[in-house]
């Protein structure tokens, strides 16, 4: 427990899984979010097929990361084949990235034993 | 989960070698590039036909590079993005500084190859084919070790014992170069018609207009 932890309660690390980014702690969306963040861009093709997840399920999770601003979504035609692009916002990387660094540090501190 | 970030990102780069047209495309490329070269072997050197076939070999690399990226993008268009969709990898910039030197690396000593056969003694002329099969085996080396795709370090063992075996038989440069690049190429060609085989056994082009749910 550090100095600035209140007496009596959980360490800070644990209490700031609370305010985790909820639009990316949802499991799909955090699985389009960590391969989207390894990559430049992904149509829907491949994160269908990467996520497992069924047209509609990636197409609502898509919306709502393109709502909170982390997903920039292109439509768009080459040639007669539909093609919808998606890649992260700078906005999307750092929201990831904080998630990342704020998980990493509770389950440190929540020890395997 | 740093992990699981990198894995995917290596998933994405080897999404980019399960159809074998990278295999086929360059395969085509070494395979016209041998054929030109063992044209060149046949004509007498210092020749005015040597001379223009020499001078015509870069022209050739140059339309054949272009034709050959054409070609890949218009063939992943038709065939690979519609069965298993279209991912583009970040450039991580360790990735790209190696992969700058390794081509200027791969630059520099084919020409130091090529001014020293026609400047200087043909004693180490002998051992052309293994140096290109060393330079072509350390190029595949490295897309295999960024994407980890294990058939890239078969290729590679492959290249680095044709270019040896082609020195072994003490032929003329121009004659083991052409071989190699004919031999190396059709090879390329084999194994890249397997994996579109496969590619396409195990991929049905998937429609997207309708929901599955």
């Amino acid at each position: 427990m550090s100095r600035d932890d209140p007496p009596g309660g959980v360490s800070g690390e644990l209490r700031a899984l609370i305010g985790l980014d909820r639009v990316i702690h949802e499991p799909a969306r955090l699985v389009i979010t960590a391969i989207l963040a390894a990559v430049d861009r992904a149509d829907f093709l491949y994160l269908l097929r990467e996520t497992g997840l069924t047209k509609g399920n990636l197409s609502t999770h898509l919306a709502k990361l393109e709502d909170a601003g982390y997903v920039e979504i292109t439509k768009g035609f080459e040639g007669k084949r539909p093609f919808t692009l998606c890649r992260l916002t700078p906005a999307g990387v750092e929201a990831f990235t904080e998630y990342r660094r704020s998980v990493s540090r509770a389950v440190g501190h929540m020890g395997a034993d | 989960m740093d992990s699981t970030v990198r894995e995917a990102g290596r998933r994405a780069r080897r999404h980019a070698y399960e159809d074998g047209l990278a295999e086929l495309v360059t395969g085509a490329l070494f395979v016209a590039v041998g054929a030109y070269i063992l044209a060149q072997s046949l004509v007498k050197p210092g020749s005015v036909w040597w001379v223009l076939l020499g001078v015509g070999l870069p022209v050739l690399l140059l339309a054949g590079n272009w034709a050959a990226a054409r070609a890949t993008r218009a063939l992943k268009s038709n065939i690979s993005y519609p069965r298993t969709g279209y991912v583009a990898c970040a450039p991580s910039p360790g990735q790209c500084r190696a992969a700058r030197w390794l081509a200027v690396g791969v630059v520099v000593t084919l020409a130091i190859l090529v001014l020293y056969s026609a400047l200087v003694s043909p004693v180490l002329l002998g051992w052309m084919a293994l140096g290109q099969g060393v330079i072509v085996g350390a190029i595949l080396l490295m897309i295999g070790w960024q994407a980890g795709v294990v058939r890239m370090s078969l290729l590679a063992s492959v290249s680095l014992v044709l270019g040896g075996l082609i020195s072994y038989q003490k032929w003329d440069a121009t004659l083991g170069s052409g071989v190699f690049y004919l031999a190396f190429g059709s090879v390329l060609l084999l194994t890249g018609a397997v994996m579109m085989a496969r590619f396409l056994r195990a991929n049905r082009p998937v429609s997207l207009d309708s929901d599955d749910e």
